[in-house]
Order: structure tokens, then C-alpha cells, then sequence
């Protein structure tokens, strides 16, 4: 394959670029037979982000996440060692849902049916009337682990039997470039939806940058931009072996609105205001402007296959594109910001994520009018511009898992 | 701010906004999730009485505010505190110019769902 030849523009592009391609055809993608092959070859081989270790500050936290595409129900659990582990929501004695509850504190978890006790490690240790099983050996009941490792705040999990890679490997350049970058914040929205379009079409509507002057325009109407870079091209955008990233540019003569310099005076500058920081010193984490870039605004990251990652200065935002089915998929977006100690610091919250939300509902029209359009047959190939060369990127390593995973 | 304060709000704002008390009963809201419900079921008409009536004071309200905790707002102070974040959380379709209080093209409205911080405050 030949490499597709840049364009002039002011991007600096990093990465191996030999296997992407500038078009791709989506028609195959919403067919129900590859997307059981995706489930196989993409979600049971990946390493997926699926929550924060802000949620499980003790031990006996936890918090049950529901994965849709494995339609699997897990309860990640900091157990009383202080160890974060992850397992299948699942008694093992007739196969109940073991924990009803979304997120708590517990010593054990028993189950409702017959009352089987799991500890926060997840051996199973109470069984009741246990006189009448014959020869149960409780060592070979605990609960059912799936494989999980923390990096920086957020907990992964691996579903695969015997990961390819470890969690470090998979993320690459990224694993220490963060450092306790997101250690100071905390969460200031929460919001999901379902919708039906396939996950593709989803996740593609947050990779890139070339829409937001047309889709945003009633809301970001020049947060970036300017007389320099009027199409808002990225300025820094880097492939990676399975995820993807780029910077956006500040524009310097965005113009605050009353309530927006009210609230970020009294806070914190955040989206779409953007403060200048020098990110070149040498302790600043690499991973943040990773292209150091000036007038940096912030950074979109994919970290393949269905999790977006946007940061900030003072906030990042965490998305989930979870596949339903070949048709819909739950999107569940939560916003983080450095931890309010004022009133003006709750103004700024409230500000930002009001405006982001706006945003975030706008991305979100385009997904449902997509995949209507694609049902139809008639038109199944989508062409790339290299301002969306992340979204080439996804596909490519999407391809590559389908085709090479065992 | 938590679940509990929402029941400590009154409809009373400290003498100095008693002015805009008025606007208590239907605009100190206690949460994104309602704030939100209520932008969209709202004229953009509708919406610009309110802006405009708190876009002057909305300095003096912050300032007045400025040396408590959130977490410790109660009563009168807590209800002028959800009048404020009200507007904050509605200025957007008034100062950005929009047509409507919704985004045009938008899924409905109604399908969004919210949790955690944006359903408690």
C-alpha cells in the first residue's frame, strides 16, 4: 500500500502513517455478522478503560459498570488490601446478578438469592447451610476475575484470557506522560445517551476538528481559529500504534461573553477559554501538548477502541462509545474539573459544562441522520481529509484487529 | 452542595435581593438536570425577561456570596445561590445569539439522561 502524500497545512504530523487509508467504506461495518467478529476480535482483545479510581477511594469501594457489547455486568472493587480488582457481577452458585447496587462502601457482597458472601477480593467466604452441598471446595467458587490495572485515575480491564500486551505496551508513549496530571480533579458532569448509529459513527464525530467550525458555529463560534489558521486545522497530530492523538489551537481573539469572563474571573479560565500555561518545562507531562504548540487550547485522545479522552488545563472530559449493537450505541460522557474550593470555582464549573454539553448535543445530531444514511446502501464509502486522520487511524487499527487477531 | 440542601432552600432571597424574589419560584433550581428541562421546555422570549433582570445584579450576588462554602449554603443564601447558578447555566442562548433556547437540529431534548454531579446540583 501506498502512503497517502500530505498536503500542505500548518499540522505537524508524527507517527507511522504506511497503512492508512483516506477512504473507507462504513457499509460493511453496520452488518450484523461484523460486528459479532468485532466483539471477538475488538472488545475481548483490547485493553477498555471503564471507570475512575475517584469512584473507589477506599476499601470496599466499588462501582458496577455495565459493558455493553460484552453485555457483561462488572463490579470493580477496591478490596481490603487497598488492590483494585475487576469481576464479573456474577454469584457463583445459580449464576445471580451479585451486586444490585450502582456504586457503595461494603465489608462483603452477598448475594439476594440464597445469600452467598463474596469479600472484596473475591473469594467466596459465606456460604449458607453449607452443610447440604457436598464436597464444596469454596477455594474453586470466588468470583470470576476479568483482568484489570490502574494507570494514573483510570481502571482497565482486559477481557481476553491471556492479554497480548500488557496495559503499558498498549498505551505506548502515553503510559508516563501524564504523571498525576489528573489527580486534582473532580467530577462536575455526568451525562448519557443512547442512540442509534452505529459505534463508528459515534466515535468518529469526536476525532476531529474540521467540523467544529461548521457544527459549532451557534456555540464555539471562535474558540479556535483566527486569522491565522482559518480552518482550524490541528496544529500537532500523532498516530500511534492503537490510539490516536492531536491538539487544537487557541484562538487569541476569542471574545468572552459577559457571563462566560463572570464566571471564569471569579474561577478558573476553561473551555472555551483557554489560559496560557508554559507547557515547555521540562517536569511538564509530555502527554499534555504532547507537540508543544502554541496558544495550546487542548488535546483530543482516542484511545482505541470506543474511549475519547479531551484535557484541558483545568478540566478533562472522559467519553464512552459503547457498541449496543451493530445499530446503537450508549454514549456516556463525565466531566472533570480541578477541584472547586469557591463559589467562583462552582460558577466556573457550572459555566463550562452547561457549554460543553451544548456541544456535546450538537455532536451527537449528525450520528442518528449517519447511519440512516448508510442503511440505505446506496452510499457505503466515506472519503477522509487529513485534518481527519485520526478517524483514518481508527479504522486502520480496527482492520488490522479484525483481520490478525487470533 | 448535596440532596439534602435542596429541601433547606426557601422562597426568600436576603434583604439586599429582595427585589428579585419574584423570579424564586420558578428559576432557583436545584440541579443541571432540572435547569436543563426547564431551558428547553422555555421561548428564548421567555428566557430573555429572566436574563435580563439578573444580568445587572449577577456580580453583586457573587460578590455577597463569595465568603461561604457551598456545601454550608442554606435557607435564603441557598436559594439565591440556585437563582444565580440558574442564570449561569441559561445565559448561553441569549448571549450566543441563538434563535431558540435549543441547539438546532438536536436529538430530542428528553433523551439525555443525568447522573451524579449533574442530577445532585
Amino acid at each position: 500500500m501506498n502512503t497517502v502524500p500530505l498536503a500542505p497545512s500548518i499540522t505537524v504530523f508524527k507517527g507511522d502513517r504506511s497503512k492508512l487509508e483516506n477512504k473507507v467504506n462504513l457499509l460493511e461495518r453496520i452488518q450484523p455478522a461484523y460486528f459479532k467478529g468485532e466483539v471477538e476480535k475488538i472488545f475481548k482483545k483490547s485493553w477498555l478503560p471503564i471507570t475512575s479510581t475517584a469512584e473507589l477511594p477506599e476499601p470496599g469501594s466499588f462501582i458496577v459498570v455495565e459493558v455493553p457489547p460484552l453485555k457483561a455486568s462488572i463490579l470493580v472493587v477496591r478490596g481490603s488490601d487497598g488492590e483494585v480488582r475487576a469481576f464479573y457481577n456474577i454469584c457463583r452458585h445459580r449464576a445471580n446478578k451479585l451486586e444490585m447496587s450502582e456504586r457503595g462502601v461494603k465489608k462483603s457482597f452477598a448475594c439476594e438469592f440464597h445469600g452467598w458472601n463474596f469479600s472484596t477480593r473475591g473469594k467466596l467466604v459465606g456460604v449458607t447451610d453449607e452443610t447440604q452441598f457436598v464436597g464444596l471446595d469454596k477455594n474453586e467458587y470466588g468470583l470470576i476475575a476479568v483482568h484489570c490495572e490502574v494507570w494514573e485515575t483510570f481502571v482497565f480491564i482486559n477481557f481476553d484470557d491471556k492479554p497480548s500486551q500488557s496495559l503499558k505496551d498498549w498505551l505506548g508513549v502515553m503510559y508516563n506522560g501524564y504523571q498525576g496530571f489528573f489527580d486534582t480533579r473532580e467530577q462536575i458532569a455526568h451525562w448519557s445517551i443512547k442512540v442509534k448509529a452505529n459505534w463508528h459513527v459515534t466515535i468518529n464525530a469526536f476525532t476531529e476538528g474540521y467540523h467544529s467550525l461548521f457544527l459549532h458555529k451557534a456555540t464555539l463560534p471562535d474558540y479556535q481559529g483566527g486569522n491565522d489558521n482559518p480552518m482550524r486545522h490541528r496544529p500537532f497530530l500523532e498516530i500511534m500504534e492503537h490510539h490516536g492523538r492531536y491538539s487544537a489551537k487557541a484562538n487569541p481573539l476569542h471574545k468572552m461573553t459577559p457571563v462566560e469572563k463572570l464566571c471564569y474571573e471569579a474561577g478558573r479560565l476553561m473551555y472555551p477559554a483557554f489560559p496560557h500555561i508554559d507547557t515547555s518545562a521540562p517536569d511538564f507531562p509530555t502527554s499534555v501538548n504532547p507537540g508543544r504548540v502554541e496558544n495550546w487550547a487542548f488535546d483530543i485522545t482516542e484511545l482505541f477502541p470506543c474511549f475519547v479522552l479531551i484535557n484541558g488545563v483545568n478540566w478533562h472530559q472522559c467519553m464512552w462509545f459503547w457498541p449496543i449493537d451493530e445499530n446503537h450505541t450508549e454514549i456516556r460522557v463525565i466531566d472533570y474539573a480541578y477541584r472547586a474550593k469557591t463559589i467562583g470555582d462552582h460558577l466556573s464549573h457550572s459555566y463550562f459544562r452547561v457549554r460543553n454539553r451544548e456541544v456535546f448535543r450538537e455532536d451527537i445530531s449528525t450520528m442518528e441522520a449517519i447511519h440512516a444514511s448508510l442503511k440505505t446502501g446506496v452510499m457505503g464509502q466515506v472519503v477522509l481529509s487529513q485534518q481527519e486522520m485520526l478517524l483514518q487511524k481508527h479504522y486502520s487499527v480496527a482492520k488490522e484487529m479484525m483481520e490478525h487477531t487470533e | 452542595m448535596n440532596n439534602n440542601q435542596v429541601e433547606l432552600a426557601t422562597k426568600k432571597l436576603p434583604a439586599q435581593f429582595k427585589d428579585l424574589e419574584h423570579l424564586v419560584e420558578e428559576w432557583a433550581l436545584p440541579n443541571e438536570r432540572v435547569r436543563y428541562a426547564k431551558l428547553v421546555s422555555i421561548s428564548k422570549a421567555h428566557l430573555q425577561v429572566f436574563f435580563d433582570e439578573m444580568l445587572p445584579p449577577a456580580k453583586s450576588i457573587m460578590d455577597y456570596l463569595a465568603p461561604y462554602d457551598v456545601k454550608e449554603l442554606k435557607g435564603e443564601l441557598l436559594t439565591l445561590y440556585q437563582l444565580l447558578v440558574t442564570f449561569v447555566e441559561t445565559a448561553h442562548p441569549i448571549e450566543l445569539n441563538w434563535s431558540t433556547t435549543n441547539i438546532e437540529f438536536s436529538e430530542e431534548p428528553t433523551r439525555l439522561n443525568f447522573h451524579g454531579p449533574s442530577a445532585d446540583h
